[in-house]
C-alpha cells in the first residue's frame, strides 16, 4: 500500500484546538512527512489550513458543543462519522494534544490483517467513568453481562475502509445516539461488540500520558482545555460550573478517589508528588 | 448450546483446550486458579470468539522475566515488531466455536511446540498471526 492512501484525521474546534493540531502534525510530519492530513472542524480551522500543502479541510456543519463547560465538547456528534469523511483507504484518527513519538506507520501495517486498531483505556474500567455516564455504564455492564471488560480511549484509533467497518462507524453512531452522553467511548465499545469487525486491541503505551511509557502517541489528555478554562482562583473564576459533580479518579491500581470534574489531572499530579513517584513532563 | 468447564489436571499443552473441549462454548481455567468469580463471561461469547484477561504485566516491556524465557520473549518482540502489544493471561479463557478461532487454536500450538516454555508468549505470536476478536478483560488483582 502506499502512503498515499493512508492519512490522519483530526477534528478541531476552536484557537486551542487547532494549535494543538499544528503541532501535533508538527510532530507527525518530522517522522512521517508524506502522511496527508485531514482536519475536520470549525471555521478557525478551516481558516488555519486551507490551503497549507498536506492538508485538506473539512468545514463541518455540525456543533458538537453541547454547552461551555468542559465536558460539553461531545465528540460523539463528529467521531462515529469519520468513516464517512475519511478519503483514505486506512486512517488513523488522532486527538489535538498529542504529539508523534515513532511514526504511526507501524499501526498501519498492522491494517493488512486487522480492521481496527484501538487504544485501552489507561484506567480501563467502565466503573471510572463520569457520574452523568452512570445510566450508560449501568446500561453497557448489564448488555455485556460485565463490568470488567475493557474499554477504549478513542483519541487514536486505525481503522480501514470495508465493509465492516463502515458497518462499525455506524454502529457507533446508532450507540451514541442511544444516550448522547461525553463519553462517546463506552459507545464505541458496544458498538465494537455488535459488530463484525476484527479489532486488535493494544496497550495504552499506543496513547498515553506518560512521555517515558509512550510508544507511539504522547496524549495530554485535554490538559490544555483545562488549561483554558483554568486562569486564576476558584472555579467560577475557572470557568468552571458550581456545584460540579464529583468522579471517580484511579490514582493507582485499585486505589480510587473521588474529585471534583476538572481536578483529575491534579488529584494525579498530587498523588504522583506525594508517594514520591516522577511525573515524565 | 452446551456451555461447560474445562479445569485444568496434570501436564498437557494448553493450546490443546480448543481440540479437548467437548462443549460448543468453554470456560478453561488453570489448575492453580481459584474460581475468582460467580458469573462468568460466557454472555461475552455472543460478541467476540474468545475472552481473556490480561497478563498482571500488561505488555512484554517488564523487566521481571525467568532468564529461561528471555530468548522466547527477545524472539517474540522481534516478530511482533514491539514490546507493545497486549499480553494476556492464559488461566482463565472463554473460548467458542468458529473457524478462524480454530485456526488460531492450532497456530498457538504450533508457537507453543516452539519453545515449549510459558504459554501467554506463544499465544501473543499466534494471535499475530491469526486475528480473532477478543473480548479483553481488566485484570481483577494483580
Amino acid at each position: 500500500m502506499t502512503t498515499a492512501e493512508r492519512g490522519v484525521i483530526y477534528i478541531s474546534w476552536g484557537e486551542a484546538a487547532a494549535y494543538g493540531v499544528e503541532m501535533s502534525v508538527k510532530s507527525l510530519w518530522a517522522l512521517d512527512p508524506s502522511l496527508p492530513v485531514l482536519v475536520v472542524g470549525d471555521d478557525i480551522a478551516a481558516q488555519r489550513f486551507a490551503d497549507r500543502p498536506g492538508f485538506t479541510v473539512y468545514r463541518d456543519e455540525v456543533d458538537p458543543f453541547e454547552s461551555n463547560w468542559l465536558y460539553g465538547f461531545l465528540a460523539g456528534r463528529v467521531k462515529p462519522r469519520l468513516a464517512a469523511l475519511s478519503p483514505f483507504a486506512q486512517t488513523l484518527y488522532v486527538d489535538a494534544d498529542t504529539v508523534f513519538k515513532i511514526s504511526p506507520a507501524f499501526g498501519f501495517d498492522l491494517l493488512d490483517r486487522w480492521d481496527m486498531i484501538v487504544v485501552e483505556a489507561d484506567e480501563r474500567s467502565l466503573l471510572t467513568v463520569l457520574p452523568e455516564n452512570r445510566p450508560e455504564v449501568s446500561q453497557t455492564i448489564a448488555e455485556l453481562g460485565t463490568a470488567q471488560i475493557l474499554y477504549h480511549n478513542s483519541g487514536v484509533f486505525f481503522w480501514r475502509r470495508n465493509a465492516v467497518t463502515v458497518r462499525l462507524f455506524e454502529l457507533w453512531s446508532e450507540e451514541w445516539l442511544r444516550f448522547h452522553m461525553w463519553d462517546e467511548q463506552v459507545a464505541l465499545l458496544r458498538a465494537l461488540m455488535r459488530s463484525e469487525a476484527l479489532f486488535l486491541n493494544v496497550p495504552y503505551t499506543w496513547n498515553c500520558r506518560d512521555m517515558k511509557k509512550t510508544f507511539m502517541v504522547f496524549h495530554r489528555f485535554g490538559s490544555m482545555a483545562v488549561r483554558q478554562f483554568r486562569g486564576s482562583k476558584g472555579a467560577v473564576a475557572r470557568g468552571l460550573p458550581m456545584g460540579r459533580p464529583l468522579v471517580e479518579v484511579e490514582l493507582a491500581p485499585g486505589r480510587f478517589v473521588k474529585v471534583h470534574v476538572g481536578d483529575e489531572e491534579k488529584a494525579v499530579e498530587n498523588f504522583r508528588q506525594a508517594t514520591g513517584s516522577r511525573r515524565a513532563m | 448450546m452446551t456451555e461447560g468447564v474445562l479445569r485444568e489436571a496434570g501436564d498437557w499443552a494448553r493450546p490443546q483446550m480448543y481440540t479437548v473441549s467437548p462443549f460448543e462454548r468453554t470456560m478453561f481455567v488453570g489448575s492453580k486458579l481459584a474460581l475468582p468469580f460467580d458469573k462468568p463471561w460466557f454472555p461475552l461469547l455472543d460478541h467476540a470468539d474468545l475472552v481473556l484477561m490480561q497478563h498482571a504485566d500488561r505488555t512484554l516491556a517488564s523487566p521481571v522475566w525467568v532468564p529461561s524465557d528471555q530468548a522466547e520473549r527477545r524472539a517474540t518482540i522481534a516478530e511482533l515488531g514491539t514490546e507493545n502489544f497486549m499480553r494476556f493471561s492464559t488461566d482463565l479463557v472463554f473460548f467458542g466455536r468458529s473457524a478462524r478461532l480454530e485456526a488460531m487454536m492450532a497456530a498457538w500450538y504450533e508457537e507453543w511446540l516452539r519453545w515449549k516454555l510459558g504459554w501467554d508468549l506463544a499465544l501473543m505470536r499466534a494471535i499475530h498471526r491469526c486475528p480473532v476478536r477478543i473480548a479483553p478483560i481488566r485484570r481483577l488483582a494483580r
